[in-house]
């Protein structure tokens, strides 16, 4: 059965035009899906990102070197380097937000769905977004080998990894470790209000963030992609979907917020890590639909459903807090497409002759 | 509640059709209605009123009729369609409980049409059809898209497959 839309496009392209304006307000939602439409396509979209956060990086030594110093002149007297500098220390701690933003919640987790996904640079993505402490490992949650030395001797290693638990929550005052006490005020928009970053950690942490960007650069550029390569990150990374979402909710809604995830709604990471796996999937797509139409139409479906779902998700959490109901049965819609897109996805690639690997 | 934030799916798959051709079929068709029908599942468990939400819904699900051709699927179809019209919209138990079911029965019916289409040697209806379904989990589903690819060209196979195929639906 057919049935002819074009009655209605000139109505619906309207409506989209509002429904965009009316989503314009969440960052995540404004900007046009990259898209890859053969394997090598999905190396110069990863490649592409990752040169910006490479800068972002790069930046993030500078400003944390410099912070490190105004301390360094108060003698390690935060309070009274807030009393005499506050303007450039404030400064300070929000350039390195928004270079750490740019770094990991607009730069990483928009290839999340590649480097966790290829084995050949898995790697990566447990030391510098998924790694857990040490004390936090099991089977299935590797701990992160993030190691490195502060200015005077003492070792950093088995706190977790980069982004996730070692700068971010120390940038945003959640770390206790690595955090200094001090009364901030303010709004909290350029630093938390009740504490400052110790220097030493974050100058250290950012140095070490660097030299594994740049290592991970040049793993990307070493990396050969193949259509298994593809195949098998996009079975391995749909399913993380609902994991993704219990962050989210753990952030936002757990009486004992997990203190992860401060910077921005891990519901914009979602979207990122989503429409990497996507964005892999449309490279591979073409030798699909020459063997099976619909079951390509309906993984790609699958796909915008679930970028569609993410959206409002954030829509919802907009309007105010959400029902435990509601924020349940997110969950099981969340679990819902991704059960039903993984086998479709192993279908697809059994049909192209392409031996999943997971 | 802002109405606007309920069309955005079908919004959505609406301009995904728009650039793979302006015409609805039945994959199209489910992807709209199963995303009115979330919609309105969490605005039931979130005791949120959204009348022009559940009127999308009603259409939605009006527009999927005409795909279902199988008679057992056309009789099941009605007695959801029917539940759903006679579910008050202020009573958020019940409509969570009409989704609900709805959503079951609709697993279902693509089983049977499913079937119906593979055994008139439909291979394009039936890929469709398969395509909608969400396999139980430990299910081969990948022996199940190779013999239905198979049948265009061992149309003689009809019979095992059918039953390797429904066998799938229900593992």
């Amino acid at each position: 059965m057919k049935t002819s839309l074009v009655p209605s496009l000139n109505r619906i392209c309207g409506v989209f035009a509002v429904v965009l304006l009316f989503c314009s307000g969440f960052s995540y939602g404004a900007e046009k899906a990259p898209t890859a439409s053969n394997i090598q396509g999905v190396k110069d979209y990863l490649l592409g990102v990752e040169a910006k956060m490479d800068a972002a990086t790069d930046d993030f030594v500078k400003q944390s070197s410099e912070y490190q110093k105004v301390i360094e002149s108060y003698k390690g007297d935060y309070a009274a380097a807030l009393k005499g500098d506050r303007e450039h220390i404030l400064k300070l701690v929000k350039a390195m937000r928004d270079d750490y933003m740019a770094a990991d919640s607009f730069g990483y987790e928009r290839v999340e769905g590649i480097v966790a996904g290829v084995d050949k640079l898995a790697d990566f993505d447990v030391y510098l977004d998924s790694g857990v402490p040490k004390d936090k490992e099991t089977k299935d949650t590797p701990a992160a080998a993030t190691t490195f030395t502060l200015k005077n001797g003492k070792v950093v290693a088995g706190e977790g990894c980069t982004f996730t638990y070692l700068i971010e929550p120390t940038l945003w005052g959640k770390n206790k470790k690595h955090i200094v006490s001090v009364t901030v005020g303010g709004d909290g928009s350029q630093a938390a209000k009740d504490s400052l970053p110790e220097a030493d950690f974050i100058a250290a942490a950012g140095v070490d963030m660097d030299k594994k960007m740049d290592e991970l650069v040049a793993a990307s550029k070493a990396w050969e992609p193949s259509q298994e390569d593809c195949f098998n990150a996009v079975v391995k990374m749909t399913p993380t979907l609902s994991g993704y979402f219990d962050d989210w909710k753990a952030s936002r809604y757990d009486k004992d917020r997990s203190g992860l995830f401060s910077a921005v709604s891990r519901v914009s990471d979602m979207q990122g890590i989503m429409q990497s796996v996507s964005l892999t999937y449309h490279a591979v797509d073409a030798s699909v639909a020459a063997k099976d139409a619909a079951l390509s139409k309906t993984i790609k479906q699958g796909f915008a459903d679930i970028m569609s779902f993410v959206e409002r998700v954030g829509i919802r959490e907009k309007k105010g807090p959400l029902t435990v109901a509601e924020i349940e049965e997110l969950h099981d819609q969340a679990q819902g497409k991704a059960d039903k897109l993984v086998p479709q996805v192993e279908q697809a690639a059994a049909l192209v002759g392409v031996k999943s690997a997971n | 509640m802002n109405t606007l934030s309920p069309i955005i799916p079908v919004v959505i798959a609406l301009a995904f059709l728009a650039g793979n051709g302006v015409r609805a079929d039945v994959i199209d068709h489910y992807s709209i209605l199963t995303a009115e029908l979330q919609e309105a599942t969490l605005n039931a468990c979130g005791e949120k009123s959204d009348p022009a939400q559940w009127s999308g819904l009603l259409q939605s699900a009006d527009h999927f009729s005409a795909e279902i051709t199988a008679p057992f699927a056309r009789e099941l179809w009605q007695k959801v369609l029917g539940d759903l019209q006679a579910a008050a919209p202020a009573d958020f138990r019940v409509q969570a409980k009409v989704c609900a079911e709805m959503q079951a029965q609709l697993q279902y019916i693509c089983s049977l049409e499913l079937l119906s289409h593979q055994k008139q040697n439909d291979i394009k209806g039936a890929q469709e059809w398969r395509a909608l379904i969400t396999l139980p989990k430990h299910a081969n589903a990948i022996e199940g898209a190779l013999a239905l690819q198979s049948q265009a060209t061992h149309s003689s196979q009809i019979q095992p497959i059918t039953q390797l195929l429904a066998q799938e639906c229900l593992e």
